[in-house]
Order: C-alpha cells, then sequence, then structure tokens
C-alpha cells in the first residue's frame, strides 16, 4: 500500500499515492523516547516554532501566509505510540489541480522549511515573547485535561497504574516542569531534536512515492549520519491484586475507568484477537457492555473499550451514577468473565467481525486515519490493512477466550459525583 | 433522474422527488470502498408547538431527541444489532432544526438503506421502552450538564432568545423528558416523520437508480403535509444580556455572540452565510488584528475562534474561548468593530480570505459526511449547496463591513461565562 523510502540518513518517508481526495496530506515526525525530562518541552517545541519564521515572523504573517495558500492547514503534533514520542507537524492542503495556478503543494515545503529551520530568533535564540506565551498555553492545556471528565478519568488511572513508567507521564508533561523552560533550554533541545532524532515523513496525495521522496529530499540533504535517540516501550506485570483509587469532583455522571496489562503488542500473535474481543465487548451498539450492562441492566451511559497496541494496555471506561459503581464494576468484570470462559455466542463474534473489518476497509477513506497507522507502522511493525482483515476472517472463539484471559487487572479509578 | 455536474468543484449530483414527497440526492463517488446514507428529517429540538389537521399541539422540550432515540427499535429487532450484523457504523442526532440518522458501510448497502427507511418511517413504542429510554437520557443529559463547552452555549441561548423554543437545550430537561409518553412520540412521528418533511443523501459509488429504487420501495406511498410551527418570538432582550455560572474547569470559559438580522431563505441566506463567515474572520480570526493583540498579551489561547450561523430566524456572529479576563476580551472586540466599522480593511487581506473560505470548503467535499449533512441542511433552506462557489464570485468588502457595523455593537450582545470554582 505504502511505499517506504530512505531519503536522507535516519529520515523515512512513507507515501501513499491516491487521486481520491481533493486534500492531499503530510506530516513530520521527530521521534524519540517520552519520558518526564523532555515531556513538556517535546510539548512545547511545535508551538514555539509555529510562532514565527525568517519570512513569516508572527502569527499573523503565518495566518496570511496559509490563507493564500487557499486555507491550508498546518498544525502542531504531539503523538505518544507506547512509550515513544512523535512531535512535529501535519498539513492539509487542497490538491495542486483544483486552483488556476496550482503551487500550492510547492508553497506548504516552503513553509514546512522556514517552520523547521528558521525560526524566528533574537539574539541566537527563541524570543523570549513567543516561548513565555506558548508556555502559558501548554500550562493551561494541561490543566484543561480536567474539563472533559472521561478524558481526565482515563489520564489519571494510566498515570497511577503507570507509576514509575514513562508510559504514566502525561503526553504534555506536568506543569511544575513546563515553568522552567526558558528560551536557551528549549534553543538546545531544538538543536537536539533535529540533530538526533529518526524522522517518519508521511506523505497521501496525487505524486508518486518517487516525486514525493524528491519533493522532500532537498529539506533533510544536510543530515548527517549520528548515533539516533534510541526508544523502547517496557512491558511490566500487574500486581498480585488489582489496586483501587477514587477521587471526588462536583460532577453529575461519575466515571469508572478500569486498566488491565495484556502485554499483548501489535507485533504479537494474538494481536488480531484481542483487537477483536475490544469490539466484542466494546463495539458500538452491539458490544456486550452496551447491550449488557446499559440496555438491559441501565447500570450505566455508556462503556467502551480502548486496546493500546504500542503498550499492550486495554481500558475499560464507563459513564455511572456514583451509586452504581459497585454493580456497575461487577457487572463489567462478569462481561469480561464470560469471554474468559469462552461464553461468546457465535452470533456476538460475527457481529464483531463485521464491524472491525468494515471500519478497517472504511479507514482506507479517510486520510487522517491512514497517517496515523502507517505513522505508527513504523514505530512498531504490525500487520498491514488487508492483512489485518485476512486474520480476522479466521479468528475463533476459542482464540478470543485465550487472549481474554491475559487481561490482568491492574488498577480501577473512580471518579466520583458529590453531588446527586 | 436529473443529472448536474460542478466541474470547478469536481462533483456532480442526481436529484429526484419521489411521488411521496421524500426528496432524494446523490453524490457519486468513484473508487471508494465507503458508503454513506444521511436521512434528514425536518424536525428540531425546537419544533414543540405545531398546527396539524387544524388542530394545535404543545409538547414537552427534548422530544425531538427522544423519538431519534427511540426509532432505533422496530416491532421485530433492534435495528443497532441488525446494522451491525450488515457490517454498518449507524447514529443520530437531533439538532435545534434538524434530526438525521445515518450509516456508513462498504457492503451490503441495498439491505442497509431499506433497513434505515424501515426504521425511520416505522414507529414503533411501548411504555415499557419508552420509559426505560428514559434513564439513559438523562444520563445523557447530565454528561452536557458536565461540559463547560456545552453549558457556555446554551446559557448563551436562553438569554439571547429568551422567547424562542431555542433557548431551551436540544434534549431538553430531566424534569421536560419526564412527561413524554408513548402517545405524544406517535403524534410527533405522525407529524413530521413523513416523505415530503424528509431528505435522503447518499453519498459513495452507488448507483443512482437503485438507490431511488430501493428509496421508494422502502417508504409510504402516502404522505400527510408538514403541519405549521409556531416558534414565538425571535425577538432578543435588546440590550447586552450575559450569564454566569461556576463549574469544576480550570480556567473561565466564555461565549459571546451578537444577535444578526434575519435573511430570507434561498439564495441570500448563501450569501448571507459567507458575509458572516468572512465578517467573523476579519473582526477576530486567526490573520486578524485583534487576535494577534489578544494572543500576544495572553488574553486568549488556540481555543479562540469566530464563527456564524443561522438557525431558521435566529442569526448570529459569535465568539468563543478560554481566557483568563472575558471581560477584557468582550470589550475588545466591541473596540474592534468599531474600528473596523469606522476604517474598513485592505482588499488583498479580503480577496486572502475568500481564496482560505473557498479552498477550505472544497476540502470539505472528502468528508461525506460533512457533504450529506450540508446538502440536507441547504436543501432545508430551499438551496442546492454544490453551487456554493457562485457566492464567491460577487462578494464585496463593502458588504462585509456593513454587516459588522451593523451587528456587532453592545445592545446586541450576550455574554456567556463559565467560571472555575473557586477552592
Amino acid at each position: 500500500m505504502t511505499t517506504n523510502i530512505p531519503i536522507a540518513p535516519g529520515v523515512t518517508l512513507r507515501a501513499l499515492q491516491t487521486d481520491k481526495f481533493k486534500t492531499g496530506c503530510f506530516s513530520v515526525n521527530f521521534l524519540r523516547q517520552h519520558n518526564e525530562a523532555n515531556a513538556s518541552l517535546d510539548a512545547l517545541l511545535p508551538s514555539v516554532l509555529l510562532r514565527g519564521t525568517e519570512r513569516y515572523p508572527d502569527m499573523q504573517q503565518i495566518s496570511n501566509r496559509l490563507d493564500a495558500l487557499y486555507g491550508s492547514t498546518f498544525g502542531t503534533l504531539i503523538r505518544r505510540k507506547g512509550e515513544v514520542k512523535l512531535l512535529g507537524f501535519y498539513a492539509d492542503f487542497l490538491e495542486d489541480r483544483f486552483t488556476p495556478q496550482g503551487g500550492i503543494f510547492s508553497g506548504m515545503l516552503e513553509f514546512l522549511e522556514q517552520i523547521l529551520y528558521h525560526p524566528y530568533t533574537e539574539a541566537g535564540i527563541f524570543c523570549e515573547e513567543y516561548v513565555e506565551g506558548e508556555k502559558r498555553n501548554l500550562i493551561n492545556a494541561i490543566e484543561a485535561s480536567l474539563n472533559d471528565k472521561r478524558f481526565y478519568a482515563h489520564s489519571r488511572l494510566v498515570e497511577e497504574m503507570c507509576r514509575g513508567e514513562d508510559y504514566g507521564i502525561p503526553r504534555l508533561g506536568t506543569v511544575e516542569n513546563a515553568g522552567k523552560i526558558t528560551p536557551q533550554l528549549l534553543w538546545e533541545h531544538y538543536l537536539r531534536t533535529l540533530e538526533l532524532c529518526p524522522v517518519e515523513i508521511f506523505y497521501g496525495g496525487r505524486l508518486s512515492p518517487q516525486e514525493a521522496a524528491e519533493a522532500f529530499r532537498p529539506l533533510f540533504a544536510h543530515r548527517k549520519q549520528t548515533p539516533w535517540e534510541e526508544t523502547h516501550t517496557v512491558l511490566r506485570e500487574a500486581p498480585a491484586e488489582p489496586r483501587f483509587v477514587s477521587e471526588s469532583m462536583d460532577v453529575t455522571q461519575g466515571k469508572l475507568v478500569l486498566g488491565f496489562r495484556t502485554n499483548v503488542l501489535g507485533s504479537d500473535p494474538d494481536f488480531m484477537a484481542l483487537c477483536l474481543l475490544g469490539t466484542v465487548l466494546g463495539g458500538g451498539m452491539t458490544g456486550k457492555l452496551f447491550v449488557n450492562v446499559r440496555e438491559k441492566r441501565s447500570l450505566c451511559y455508556y462503556a467502551s473499550t480502548f486496546y493500546d497496541r504500542y503498550k499492550g494496555l486495554f481500558f475499560i471506561s464507563s459513564g455511572i451514577a456514583s451509586e452504581n459503581q459497585q454493580t456497575a464494576t461487577q457487572a463489567i468484570l462478569d462481561e469480561l468473565d464470560a469471554c474468559k470462559r469462552g461464553e461468546i455466542t457465535q452470533e456476538e463474534l460475527e457481529l464483531a467481525r463485521t464491524l472491525t473489518i468494515s471500519g478497517l476497509r472504511a479507514a482506507m477513506d479517510v486520510p487522517n486515519r491512514l497517517d496515523d497507522f502507517f505513522i505508527g507502522q513504523g514505530i512498531q511493525k504490525g500487520p498491514d490493512i488487508p492483512e489485518q482483515i485476512e486474520l480476522l476472517k479466521t479468528i475463533t472463539v476459542d482464540q478470543l477466550a485465550a487472549v481474554a484471559r491475559k487481561l490482568k487487572p491492574d488498577t480501577f479509578y473512580f471518579l466520583k459525583g458529590l453531588t446527586e | 433522474m436529473k443529472r448536474t455536474d460542478y466541474p470547478n468543484i469536481a462533483e456532480s449530483l442526481y436529484e429526484e422527488t419521489l411521488p411521496n414527497g421524500l426528496r432524494v440526492r446523490i453524490v457519486p463517488k468513484k473508487d471508494f470502498a465507503l458508503k454513506l446514507a444521511f436521512l434528514a428529517v425536518d424536525f428540531g429540538s425546537i419544533d414543540t408547538d405545531f398546527t396539524q389537521d387544524g388542530v394545535r399541539k404543545q409538547v414537552p422540550e427534548g422530544i425531538a431527541h427522544y423519538l431519534e432515540h427511540k426509532m432505533f427499535d422496530l416491532p421485530d429487532m433492534d435495528a443497532n444489532a441488525r446494522f451491525a450484523e450488515l457490517g454498518a457504523s449507524v447514529n443520530a442526532f437531533t439538532s435545534y432544526t434538524m434530526t438525521a440518522y445515518h450509516f456508513s458501510c462498504t457492503d451490503s448497502f441495498r439491505e442497509n438503506l431499506e433497513l434505515l427507511l424501515r426504521m425511520v418511517t416505522v414507529p414503533y413504542f411501548t411504555e415499557e421502552s419508552v420509559e426505560k429510554e428514559r434513564g439513559i437520557i438523562e444520563q445523557e443529559i447530565l454528561m452536557y450538564e458536565d461540559s463547560p463547552d456545552s453549558r457556555v452555549y446554551e446559557d448563551l441561548f436562553s438569554i439571547l432568545f429568551p422567547h424562542h423554543p431555542a433557548r431551551v437545550p436540544i434534549s431538553g430537561s430531566v424534569e421536560s423528558i419526564s412527561h413524554i409518553d408513548a402517545d405524544m412520540l406517535y403524534a410527533c412521528h405522525r407529524a413530521f416523520y413523513t416523505p415530503s418533511n424528509m431528505i435522503l443523501c447518499v453519498v459513495g459509488d452507488v448507483e443512482p437508480q437503485e438507490v431511488l429504487d430501493i428509496a421508494q420501495g422502502s417508504t409510504p406511498s402516502e404522505a400527510l403535509p408538514a403541519p405549521l410551527r409556531h416558534y414565538g418570538s425571535s425577538e432578543g432582550p435588546g440590550q447586552a444580556v450575559r450569564s454566569q455560572r461556576t463549574m469544576e474547569v480550570s480556567m473561565p470559559t466564555l461565549c459571546m455572540a451578537f444577535r444578526c438580522d434575519a435573511v430570507e431563505k434561498g439564495p441570500a441566506s448563501m450569501r448571507r452565510e459567507l458575509i458572516g463567515e468572512l465578517a467573523s474572520e476579519i473582526l477576530a480570526g486567526e490573520s486578524s488584528p485583534l487576535f494577534s493583540r489578544l494572543y500576544s498579551q495572553g488574553l486568549i489561547d488556540p481555543s479562540f475562534c469566530a464563527g456564524y450561523e443561522s438557525i431558521k430566524d435566529l442569526c448570529l456572529l459569535s465568539i468563543y474561548g478560554d481566557s483568563d479576563d472575558p471581560q477584557a476580551v468582550y470589550e475588545a472586540v466591541l473596540e474592534e468593530a468599531q474600528r473596523i466599522s469606522r476604517e474598513g480593511f485592505s482588499e488583498e487581506w479580503f480577496r486572502r480570505l475568500l481564496h482560505s473560505s473557498l479552498g477550505r470548503r472544497m476540502r470539505d467535499l472528502d468528508s461525506f459526511s460533512s457533504i450529506c449533512y450540508r446538502i440536507c441542511a441547504y436543501e432545508l433552506d430551499d438551496l442546492s449547496y454544490f453551487t456554493f462557489p457562485q457566492a464567491y464570485t460577487d462578494i464585496q468588502p463593502e458588504e462585509v463591513r456593513q454587516f459588522l457595523a451593523q451587528s456587532v455593537c453592545r445592545e446586541r450582545s450576550g455574554l456567556s461565562l463559565v467560571h472555575p470554582k473557586e477552592d
């Protein structure tokens, strides 16, 4: 599907040629280990770079440039795949053939070059105003994780469950560490990032992979071979007894999140079975949790599963009335236990299978989903989409039960409402 | 079927109205595996007072949304489960003016479409199933009540349109939905879910005639006329209004809006939409002097955004964002509007914004759900969405300046605030 082309030392392009869309896209990602020391620096760097360049020194000039490129989007990216951090930028733009003069893709590359290599500087480093302004935004963003309670509950669970692991460090780092960043420190971090981080680029659009490679190559022509920053993801065992953490907040609906370790990664043979189990349990309106816990017993408003293939963690999250905490937890665990015993009907299996396969087929028609998928493949090679579909077709109830037994409860978190 | 090609946006549209009044719109997309069908009913949360067969009826707030939940029950099956068996991903939503049901799939398109049409046209409610849904919808309402973004917006509507049903949240309240029963749901279904009050839009690699045949075969042949609706006054308070509340948030959130004059349906509303969008950009968009200044001062952050929307006769230009000093932002917006009204803005900037807006709308055509939503929403306004590039050709900066001068002023404003709790 995609063609992988090394275009410079430590730089790989994954290109997908397609003429189905009016939008072309690319993302440029610098890879490094996500840890406490660099989390906030990584989170801050792309936003400061996007404040100004030599040619487009302030936000107004930048906006004007993107407006002139027919409303192209250029944004920052801070993603995590397990304990691997990807920081950089994405761009969505109108394909050249839809404008009278063209020149949009080449304009975006020129813009990318400005952002990556020609930041606006004062006295040879980032200017204080931009760094301080984006620091404030970063701190606000970290604090705003409180606003979305579902997201907040998930983050708190991960923090508790993976304490002492890089995975437990919040994606954007902490307020405390963000506060310590100076223009000088960020500048040094910027130079290290350019020099030492491997780069993954995704391109989706009308150009052939070779044409795309030629277009991106000059941007990295100066890169020299070096010992690249290394990345790794650590797997741990769950404790003998699950831990339980509860907090109160003035919310009307309680949020329950159950965290499990499976140590099944995207590159493991069990990978697709675990994906499918996630759908059997939490897949839309036919998953066991929706049908049995929500519809039959009215114990929750939503119940969904999330499997992180990069770290082998599995989560079940649910919105419930606070007084139902114990009943709802037990009801959810009962459904999981039923899976472990192989109590999955043929119908449930086929429903989940069809849903998963059609989701994968549809994903091929959505450019952003493709970017995330193919960039992820660069971090942890698993089956590609057609292979996943073939594997899904063969999975049996016994395989689902076997993989369900690999779910080891680690930590349960409950965000309890104060008022009823 | 009537086919129209729009070469400048590389799209085509098939159109037909069935004898029962159902409007069918099809956008062919070659080489896509994904197919999307979208059935829009011209029935939204604001339609709570109407006259049918000479009888005036008032129904509880939140009933359109309640009905949306209950349409998934069929006498012989749960439609959700059947869609899942057929490999479709199905969903629905209710807005102020529309209830929409949509599915996407890659296979079994015919069966899925038949099911969608049957599900929406066959009402089946029992007192028991209606009762059971109440708890689920209550939980959904509570979830919105915990969301600062929903709250700040709903509060704004409640103060800006005190005499209009849009003052109430789309899902109603726990109290209002407590009055809903099966009979009321049947009455609303009979009144509004009539083919002439619905639009079917399909996007994907499909055979247009086949879609039409399915639509014909799966909808009732006879149809009632849609009822007459009563909305009350769209008048605003005639002075600046504000609302505030405290919630568990990290910093204050503000949403301010300006009530704009209503425009008639049809081409004038499409033109107005573009004028409103450009005016928002010029006033407070990312390339505006105001945005740059407030951002540098740390008064706003990347969440800050401005836009224009209309809900039938209600038109508003709104600005949303987080800020530690919402009052200063509010005053700065008013001041900037006055300055622009006086001094205008450069033609060059205006042209750039036109390009930008056009480019983004073109890119939006990659999203099947966005195409469907827009085609249906425009259709409800008697407009054909794909004609949008036309509006870009003759719009003048002076119209935008005048619109700003007239609409963005203190007397027309509403300011809604959500403050963090004091520790």
